[in-house]
């Protein structure tokens, strides 16, 4: 009896000892001390956001939510204060290298982005409550014309000051996009000058509809409010010409096998002749009751 | 068995042999012309049956776009399978050189011409145009099994009437020197043409002997085929129970219980109606039980493969299929097939007192039924498990059963293979005279005066 008690104690003990390892992720102290170089802002939160919804949300979930994948160890949610208890530099450290089932992302994201991922998961920091205060977005506007030989598209932007006055809108980002059948594909972007104005140059060997003909859309960043500009069936190319290929059945004869021709053709003349040769023979049964009369 | 008998006695039982096999051109009594009035009856229906579904098209059918291949191409593949057992019996029994199965190779080809020929009627049967069948030819293509469908039974159905043809030669001869004045004159000049003149010299035999050699080895290639290439109709799809390789060899298997039933059904016909005791005597309906469960035992091995290993992997629309087969709406034909087509011809064949002549002819009547419902199975089932999902459409659509025309075209093949075979054997001798007199000592000379002048 004493010995089987001591084997249980043992054993929850042993697996304690396993489940405190799962937590005790030991980081060096060069890291923990490490602070982080992105400012903590609604840009670089946003910009985190989107890199948490690409390359964490499958198995941590959305913050707040406690949705995370029933790993083991258990993925924390990003709210949670297991999450929070670590220093930015340690986080940093456990998204770089990773261990057991969280990957590294040493190779896969630059270490600003890493660092943007972090500012992310502070934005969940009870300490920073209330510190970023949600701005007001921006109403923007853009105008577009396809430029000299199809070759360029000219932009204007302009955006409305805190009087409700449309002004130049300067050195922000125009997002050019190529409407696809399942969404929009970014193919580039430009910077306004001083004057509000952009000349996106379209790539020359960018890929079109079969008629030759792109579809563009243009938006602002994300300090604005949903802003598109369509300019619709740009003839960036040539139009191909057409070459769908004729609708057949899969097994006419011109796309029948060799060898299932000559296995065809060689068993149908193989047993023809044989049954040729047969009917030649009651011939010359025949023949030979003629001869024997005669 | 062999011994050479003496000149008299010969003469004396060479007349008792051809007395006794001739007894079946010579019977015409009520109960014959009443089986031939129901025959010819019952074809006369089924042709105008067919008339009225070629007028009406084949919507008159239970046919729909799901179930598109039902009845006609089960009774098809029927009829392909009981004609494999010419193959069996009058080549690879006869190269063989196995003496029971002599008698019986006659019976084999007759059941291998009536039931090929009514396979290709059939197919004509089931086409909506019948008067583009030419088209089959005119525009085959290759890869399609089809064509070579076409092709094989065009094939064999001409090899089995040449081997059927062959050994009768001296047979007509026979006939045609003693049966002057005693059969329709009709009838006579059939023999007299048919028998081209034989004269029954040594030349004459041996060209016989040796076309029939060449023709046994030539119908086991053709004999495969035919049933292989029908298999392939169904395995060159990827449907739910078709889509598996063991197709060829699993028909072929089915073909031959089907097949050998069909002939111990025959037998014991002829063996009753025309008092054949003698030769269809025990012993080839014992020999005829051993091969009913060899066949069986081959074909239950591979029912094994074809349930057991679409049952292991489950894929979603075999799963399906099988569960519909084993517990749902076909379960009932499908345990009949299985139990009443494979366990109990195997159980009751290995005893003795089953393979006398009457049981053995009840097992093989039982075995037959279930060979055609067998053919059922294997076709209506898939056809309504397609793997995509069946939407929006009438019930009458998802679940096939079939019509009252559809029945009478199907019977009207049972009634015109059977008319096939009667007409066979009110023309010519059930068992090769010739070669039965010479297995029993008797000397060719004694049949053909010309055998010993050259």
């Amino acid at each position: 009896m004493k010995k089987i008690i001591i084997i249980i104690t043992a054993i929850i003990l042993i697996s304690v000892q396993e489940s405190r390892s799962a937590i005790d992720w030991q980081v060096p102290d060069s890291y923990i001390t490490m602070e982080n170089p992105v400012t903590f802002n609604n840009v670089n939160v946003r910009a985190g956001r989107d890199l948490w919804d690409r390359n964490c949300k499958s198995c941590h979930g959305d913050p707040g939510k406690f949705n995370a994948l029933s790993l083991v160890p258990p993925p924390p949610d990003a709210t949670a204060e297991v999450m929070q208890a670590n220093t930015d530099g340690a986080m940093f450290y456990k998204i770089t290298y990773g261990r057991g089932a969280m990957p590294q992302f040493e190779t896969t994201l630059p270490a600003d982005d890493r660092w943007k991922v972090v500012t992310f998961i502070r934005r969940f920091d009870p300490r920073n409550e209330g510190l970023l205060t949600d701005e007001e977005l921006l109403k923007g506007k853009i105008y577009a014309l396809v430029g000299s030989e199809n070759s360029t598209i000219d932009i204007v932007a302009e955006v409305q000051d805190k009087t409700g006055q449309l002004q130049k809108l300067a050195g922000s980002t125009i997002y050019v996009m190529a409407r696809k059948t399942f969404g929009n594909l970014l193919v580039g972007s430009v910077s306004t000058d001083s004057e509000g104005r952009a000349t996106f140059n379209i790539p020359a060997g960018m890929r079109t509809k079969s008629d030759g003909t792109v579809d563009f859309v243009l938006t602002l960043g994300d300090d604005f409010e949903p802003t598109v500009f369509a300019i619709s069936g740009v003839q960036v190319k040539e139009p191909e010409p057409f070459s769908a290929p004729p609708r057949v059945l899969w097994s006419t004869n011109d796309r029948t096998q060799v060898w299932l021709l000559f296995t065809y053709f060689a068993a149908l003349i193989g047993a023809w002749s044989t049954i040729g040769y047969i009917v030649l023979q009651i011939v010359k049964i025949r023949k030979l009751s003629q001869k024997n009369q005669g | 068995m062999t011994i050479k008998k003496s000149p008299e006695e010969s003469r004396d039982r060479l007349d008792k042999i051809f007395h006794d096999l001739t007894r079946s051109l010579r019977v015409k009594d009520e109960l014959s012309r009443f089986w031939l009035f129901i025959l010819i009856m019952f074809c006369i229906v089924g042709v105008w049956a067919w008339g009225y579904q070629i007028q009406q098209g084949l919507g008159i059918t239970g046919m729909r776009d799901y179930v598109s291949w039902a009845m006609y191409i089960s009774n098809f593949v029927f009829f392909v399978a009981v004609s494999l057992i010419g193959l069996l019996i009058s080549s690879i029994m006869h190269l063989l050189k196995i003496r029971w199965a002599q008698p019986v190779s006659r019976v084999a080809e007759q059941v291998a011409i009536a039931a090929v020929a009514l396979a290709g009627i059939i197919i004509v049967m089931d086409m909506g145009r019948p008067d583009r069948f030419l088209n089959v030819f005119l525009h085959g293509r290759f890869a399609s099994p089809i064509i070579w469908d076409v092709t094989v039974i065009t094939t064999y159905l001409t090899i089995s009437a040449l081997l059927f043809y062959l050994p009768l030669i001296p047979d007509l001869a026979l006939m045609k020197n003693r049966l002057k004045g005693k059969v329709p004159g009709w009838q006579y000049k059939i023999y007299d043409i048919l028998s081209l003149g034989w004269k029954g010299n040594p030349q004459q035999f041996k060209l016989v002997y040796h076309s029939l050699r060449i023709l046994m080895l030539l119908i086991i290639p053709v004999g495969l085929a035919i049933h292989t290439v029908t298999s392939w109709l169904f395995a060159s799809t990827l449907r739910a129970g078709w889509d598996t390789t063991i197709f060829g060899p699993y028909f072929v298997a089915g073909a031959f219980v089907a097949g050998t039933a069909a002939v111990i059904l025959v037998m014991y016909v002829y063996r009753v109606r025309y008092r054949l005791k003698e030769y269809f005597n025990d012993e080839v309906f014992d020999r005829m039980g051993k091969t009913l469960v060899f066949v069986c035992l081959v074909y239950l091995y591979f029912n094994v493969n074809e349930f057991l290993v679409p049952g292991y992997k489950m894929k979603v629309a075999e799963g399906i299929h099988l569960t519909e087969l084993f517990f749902g709406r076909h379960a009932l034909a499908f345990w009949f097939t299985m139990i009443a087509g494979l366990i109990l011809p195997i159980v009751l064949g290995v005893i003795k007192y089953f393979r006398r002549p009457l049981p053995i002819t009840l097992i093989a009547l039982i075995t037959l039924i279930a060979s055609w419902f067998k053919r059922y199975i294997i076709v209506v089932p898939t056809m309504e498990h397609p793997h995509l999902p069946v939407q929006n459409v009438p019930e009458h659509f998802v679940h096939y059963s079939p019509t009252n025309p559809e029945i009478t075209i199907t019977l009207f093949a049972f009634f015109a293979s059977f008319l096939i075979v009667t007409v066979l054997a009110k023309l010519f001798p059930v068992i090769t005279i010739w070669e039965y007199a010479e297995h029993q000592g008797i000397d060719k000379k004694y049949m053909f005066e010309d055998y010993d002048q050259n």
